[in-house]
């Protein structure tokens, strides 16, 4: 177990440091910040005193060692529009965006639970095959558009919720709506095919040969060999909803991360782009993490693996 | 022989599943039965339906298979049941071994819970406690050395010989009546095949547990069965005990297939069978090894496809009309095989 925790924990840096690289490149790539900054009818000294100002004259190689180790000191330097920490622009709004992200993550996988156990028992009836035209659907409906026919239809028709904004609870409901519908589509299809397979699997027949009650053969010997790849895939799916705030958050004018990342693109503001885009990368590859561990927990055959 | 009552008989037992390409019989009117304290092979190819009946005594075949016929058990005929009398049946009277014992045991389960689930599954009295110490017991009884450790194992973690001791011990918690064994060590190695043959046999001559062994086995079936039912694309060829069968078959499927067998007798030419079995998609009028039998006559289209009594040879039968309706003297058929 904790050879696993040194290697995810080097992961992790693995991760920041190449994220760090990107970001770096990048935003080199887009044009001279300096001239971006200044004034647009800025002299060339103007231009110059910028360049200082933002660290920019330095050596590419201590630019580049800088960058990298902003990642590990968690300081990004000054917003460029703000003036605040980017670093602590960034934390404020990541609780707001796990508050989008999270409850839709937990709801697509229990509903996901529910939807595919029922259709992988009806393989061949009609509700267990409606069920999955349903989420075929699903998967075909982009989560913006719902999250604007949400809106016309429950905000701005009915008016029971706000438009926009971050009003507490009501404003939620569309993202969560939008986003576990995204989320349901692809698991709970998911969830059938992996427990339609598990039971054709041997030790299924064998529980059942023994005399087993049938809810204990499911719930006790398919299922915890159909879960692994939906728990990996719920990794997945998280940083799959978070890319959706990039779109979601501005559209619904909602404060988190997603809306200043976009807002920080349009500024060049690249000291916030850089920390959040970093927050960002963490965040998924812990939450990958996370899922990791828990599918070693639950099967004995990994934690052997890594022991050898 | 006669006097105690069987403990397992099929009375023309079909079986037909529903497929793309029509419904495949799997079974077609086999019968045959099982005297309490027997040990008997069901023996043929792959396809030849040994398997096929074996699930179906357990009520473990496909959702959707079509079963037609008899199957009693002690008796009763086990197509009624339902629920917790289904289970209570397959947890206690009839026990299965399945063919591959890394399939057969739960990955992520230890090898104690997996025994004890298996106990109380049979005797819902049992507390945890006993459970346990029932199935260490039994882990010692099938030879696993230092039960105590095996019990807090993973199947992961232990040898393909020991995981059949261990799924055989998982059986014998239970207690049962009646062991099916699917193909038991057609998975394993020579050597640990041996042993888990020795085994079962121990098994059937101290704890007088009756054995049906699904095998393709030829040495298999030599070295531990009483008594040998032939099974051919999905139908019962003939029928007695092993030895009798095995000098003298009463089919001519049967001499085939002893003599396509390798190393029964040193020197000798292996004689591989013409053609090939019939798809359990085809309709089969008469007799179905007829298409691939050199001694086909114009009565083997119209033959039953059931076995009858051999005149003169007690305890034999044979779905050969030849050999049943007296045209083809056996001994000579036996010479010209």
């Amino acid at each position: 177990m904790l050879l696993f925790l040194v290697r995810r924990i080097a992961l992790i840096a693995f991760v920041a440091v190449g994220v760090s690289t990107l970001l770096f490149v990048l935003i080199r790539l887009s044009g001279d910040p300096a001239t971006l900054m200044a004034p647009a009818d800025a002299s060339a000294e103007v231009v110059e005193a910028t360049r200082v100002r933002m660290g920019l004259d330095r050596p590419l190689i201590v630019q580049y060692l800088s960058t990298i180790a902003a990642g590990f000191t968690l300081d990004f330097g000054q917003s460029y529009m703000f003036g605040l920490p980017a670093a602590q622009m960034v934390f404020s709004r990541l609780g707001a965006s796990l508050w989008i992200v999270l409850p839709p993550l937990l709801i697509s996988l229990l509903g996901a639970l529910a939807i595919g156990i029922y259709a992988a028992l009806r393989p061949t009836r009609l509700s267990g095959r409606a069920l999955m035209t349903v989420t075929f659907l699903f998967d075909g409906i982009p989560y913006f558009w719902l999250a604007l026919v949400l809106v016309l239809i429950f905000s701005i028709n009915l008016q029971w919720l706000p438009a926009t904004g971050n009003s507490g609870f009501a404003s939620l409901v569309v993202p969560w709506v939008a986003l576990s519908i995204y989320g349901l589509a692809t698991l709970s299809r998911l969830v059938r095919g992996q427990l339609l397979d598990a039971f054709t699997e041997g030790h299924v027949t064998t529980a059942r040969s023994k005399g087993i009650h049938p809810a204990r053969v499911l719930l006790e010997h398919a299922l915890p060999t159909a879960l692994p790849p939906v728990l990996a895939w719920l990794g997945i799916q998280f940083s799959l909803m978070f890319s959706a705030l990039l779109i979601l958050e501005p559209l619904l004018n909602y404060n988190g991360l997603g809306a200043l990342l976009v807002g920080s693109v349009t500024n060049r503001d690249f000291p916030v782009i850089q920390a959040s885009v970093f927050s960002i990368a963490v965040l998924i590859t812990l939450m990958n993490i996370l899922m990791d561990t828990v599918v070693r927990t639950v099967d004995p055959r990994l934690r052997t693996k890594v022991a050898q | 022989m006669s006097d105690t009552p069987d403990i397992l008989r099929l009375d023309r037992v079909g079986v037909g599943l529903r497929t793309p390409g029509g419904t495949a019989d799997l079974l077609r009117n086999v019968s045959f039965s099982v005297a309490r304290g027997e040990i008997v092979a069901l023996a043929g190819e792959s396809g030849s339906g040994k398997s096929t009946a074996l699930l179906a005594v357990l009520r473990l075949l496909a959702p959707g298979a079509q079963v037609s016929g008899s199957i009693l058990v002690d008796g009763k005929d086990i197509a009624p049941l339902r629920g917790r009398e289904l289970r209570a049946f397959r947890s206690r009277t009839a026990r299965m071994v399945f063919q591959d014992p890394w399939r057969a045991l739960h990955p992520m389960h230890s090898i104690g819970r997996q025994l004890t689930e298996s106990a109380r599954a049979a005797d819902p009295t049992l507390s945890k406690e006993a459970a346990r110490t029932l199935a260490g017991d039994m882990l010692a009884r099938v030879g696993i050395p230092d039960p105590g450790t095996r019990l807090r194992s993973y199947p992961h973690e232990v040898s393909g010989g020991q995981l059949q001791r261990i799924v055989i011990a998982m059986a014998l918690v239970a207690s049962p009546s009646l062991l099916l064994c699917d193909e038991p060590t057609t998975a394993l190695d020579v050597t640990t095949q041996a042993q888990i043959l020795e085994l079962l046999q121990e098994l059937n001559r101290d704890l007088g547990i009756t054995v049906v062994l699904a095998t393709h086995d030829l040495d298999v079936i030599a070295d531990i069965a009483d008594r040998l039912v032939v099974m051919y694309a999905g139908s019962v060829a003939e029928e007695g005990p092993t030895g009798q069968v095995m000098a003298r078959p009463e089919h001519p499927y049967t001499r085939s297939l002893l003599q396509a067998a390798p190393g029964r007798r040193p020197g000798e030419r292996l004689r591989a069978i013409a053609g090939r079995p019939p798809s359990p998609l085809e309709v089969i009028e008469g007799c179905p090894f007829a298409a691939r039998c050199e001694h086909r006559t114009s009565i083997c289209a119209t033959a039953p496809n059931t076995t009858v009594p051999i005149a003169g040879e007690p305890g034999r039968r044979s779905a050969c009309v030849r050999v049943t309706a007296g045209t083809a003297p056996p001994s000579a058929e036996r010479r010209s095989g």
